[in-house]
């Protein structure tokens, strides 16, 4: 239901842009906004009935999500985020290496060997598959540098 | 026969060592996408998709469309052997093919959906090839308005056809065209839904948003789920694949009937799904012992495989022809196509003949070659599943995020895969289908490029879309689907109780 009201919000925004570019018909045809606005009313239209359906079927008491399940996925949703922001800064090899690592050593809980040695490996096949066969350059941090890539 | 000319020459060009290379890997890549949760066919092309950009389009073709096959194979060894469908179209797999492991029979089950899927996809592939050059030849005569009537048809058979919510799969639909519609107008030239920044101005790659809801999404909602992989051992070896071979003929008549399925819902964009749980429901329903499915009947293997993969198959044949993919991953290897520089759709029959028919040529190596790698290597993909979780999950980030940032070499692009990931979670819980939304997201502008041509060349007469026999066809056949189910219902109600006002669907 609350799912539904923002896409309402979303149908609004996106007829409140087009409505600023022009929706109707210029005399050489649709102008830029006349599509994507009647897009934005279908979805405002669906969004309701998905709203009124929601509110029919409120004997469905199934929750959503409990929140003992959101645990792990927060526990996976939060490194991820972390991870994603550490690889602006320290590249990606280093970043990968230690999201590996960590939830390998938080979520799997393996001996310290297997933490280390795993993730090398893994981000030594990303190195070479990328730098060598590919030549496609990823994001790298001081350490790189530091080795002269 | 022009077409028997024309393939042999398709398989000159796919025979170099290079490409047999190629194809291999493509398989075994595309089996373990298939086998791991949280990496499908789609996510797993959009994936490897930006490195064959170097890549000659032919070559890069081969690598991935092997993939997808893969893909389809992988499916059915998870099913049987863990009970856990690797991806949508193996649920109905599980069915009887978890039954048979439990028996001690998962070497025959493993064999007869490898074999029953290899006889969906040769079904499929031979439409391609003798039906597909026929469609385009048609489809040369298409203007925008036929075009737009086409694309009109794909998006009103999914909301027609599909089991989701109608409201919902209407929304993902237009979420997918609203994003689509985001950068810049390729008409008029001016910005749109950017909201003033600037990173925007390219629009939503569509690649980062399938990593995002497929990779991402699917890796949530597995980590909530909690999954313990706790599976049969495989007993494959070559006595139990030639035994269960020999009792195959006898269900030739399931699979000639799960293949036509197949073949038909790939064509028409229902998909995998809906072909491979017909498959299974028709052969219960024709079958001479149907207490027996569900219990590890061999034909309960064989039914859903074979529709799943004849319809996985065909769904690249309006790809092909028409530039409409019937399938989430055709639509990720037409996005693909459109990079390469080459323009899906009838045009390509007769510019670029060599790709086509190297494709075509290749499905067939592709799927032989699939059958032996899978037949003689399922006890590696087994032990791939034994790895914990919390080690393949996180790698299955790094392939993504390392998946996302190739595309454009933008750290934004992460970011925006970030976001769809959570999108995707919540999307998938509440049950709203992603493939029309990376359907629409693909086709959008295509979509709304022909809608605007159409219109500047009759003035907004909507009129235009009836002006002739072919497109008058088309776009009625295409509200026909569209209000098909509301009238089936109201029938159905109408006859049943004639007085009783239910919710509106």
């Amino acid at each position: 239901m609350i799912v539904g009201l923002v896409f309402f919000a979303l149908g609004v925004l996106v007829i409140a842009d087009t409505i600023r570019l022009g929706a109707g018909w210029a005399r050489d045809g649709p102008q830029a906004g006349y599509f994507p606005l009647r897009i934005g009313v279908l979805i405002a239209v669906c969004s309701i009935i998905v709203v009124v359906q929601a509110y029919r079927r409120k004997s469905d008491t199934r929750v959503f999500v409990e929140w003992s399940k959101l645990v792990p996925v927060g526990k996976i949703l939060l490194p991820l985020i972390l991870y994603i922001a550490a690889m602006q800064y320290v590249g990606l090899y280093v970043a990968s290496t230690l999201f590996v690592g960590g939830l390998m050593r938080w979520l799997g809980r393996y001996s310290w060997t297997k933490v280390i040695i795993v993730p090398l490996i893994m981000s030594g096949i990303i190195f070479w598959l990328f730098e060598y066969q590919f030549a496609v350059p990823l994001p790298k941090g001081p350490l790189e540098q530091w080795f002269g890539y | 026969m022009d077409e028997l000319r024309l393939l042999l020459n398709g398989f000159g060009v796919v025979l170099t060592w290079y490409n047999v290379m190629l194809m291999m890997i493509g398989i075994i890549i595309g089996v373990i996408v298939g086998v791991l949760p949280g990496l499908g066919g789609p996510n797993g092309v959009a994936i490897l998709l930006p490195l064959t950009f170097s890549m000659e389009p032919t070559s890069a073709i081969i690598l991935l469309s092997c993939i997808y096959w893969g893909a389809l194979f992988g499916g059915a060894i998870t099913s049987i052997l863990f009970n856990i469908p690797g991806e949508a179209w193996s649920v109905a797999t599980t069915f009887d093919g978890y039954p048979m492991a439990q028996q001690g029979r998962a070497g025959a089950a493993l064999t007869s959906a490898f074999t029953g899927s290899f006889f969906g996809a040769l079904s499929g592939v031979l439409l391609i090839t003798f039906v597909a050059p026929i469609i385009a030849n048609f489809a040369l005569r298409f203007g925008p308005p036929e075009f737009f009537a086409v694309y009109l048809l794909t998006f009103c058979s999914f909301i027609g056809t599909g089991k989701e919510d109608k409201a919902k799969i209407v929304i993902s639909i237009c979420i997918g065209l609203a994003l689509a519609a985001v950068g810049m107008d390729t008409i008029s030239g001016q910005l749109r839904l950017t909201f003033g920044q600037n990173l925007l101005l390219r629009g939503f790659d569509f690649l980062v948003v399938v990593i995002g809801l497929f990779g991402i999404g699917e890796i949530l909602v597995t980590m909530e789920e909690g999954l313990a992989f706790k599976g049969k051992n495989p007993d494959m070896d070559l006595k139990v694949v030639l035994k269960t071979w020999a009792q195959l003929p006898r269900y030739w008549l399931t699979l000639i009937r799960s293949a036509v399925v197949g073949c038909w819902l790939g064509v028409t964009p229902g998909g995998a799904i809906a072909a491979s749980f017909m498959g299974y429901g028709l052969a219960k329903k024709f079958s001479r012992n149907p207490a027996g499915f569900g219990k590890g009947a061999i034909e309960g293997v064989i039914a859903p495989e074979t529709a799943a993969h004849a319809a996985g198959t065909s769904a690249l044949l309006p790809m092909l022809t028409l530039g409409i993919p019937g399938s989430g991953t055709a639509a990720v290897l037409l996005g693909g196509l459109m990079i390469w520089g080459l323009q899906p759709g009838p045009l390509l029959f007769v510019e670029h003949k060599d790709f086509v028919w190297g494709l075509i040529a290749s499905m067939y190596l592709g799927n032989i070659a699939g059958l032996i790698v899978v037949l003689s290597t399922v006890p590696l993909f087994a032990a791939i599943l034994r790895i914990p979780f919390s080690i393949i999950a996180p790698m299955i980030l790094v392939a993504c995020a390392v998946g996302a940032y190739t595309v454009h070499g933008t750290m934004f692009d992460v970011w925006i895969m970030l976001l769809f990931g959570i999108v995707g979670y919540f999307l998938k819980k509440l049950d709203f289908p992603l493939a029309p939304l990376v359907l629409a997201l693909v086709l959008g502008d295509r979509a709304e490029d022909a809608f605007r041509q159409t219109m500047l060349g009759s003035r907004g007469a909507l009129g235009v879309f009836w002006s002739n026999g072919l497109v008058g066809t088309i776009t009625t056949l295409a509200l026909i689907i569209l209000v098909w189910p509301l009238v089936s219902q109201l029938v159905a109600r109408w006859r049943g109780r004639p007085d009783a006002v239910g919710p509106g669907a």
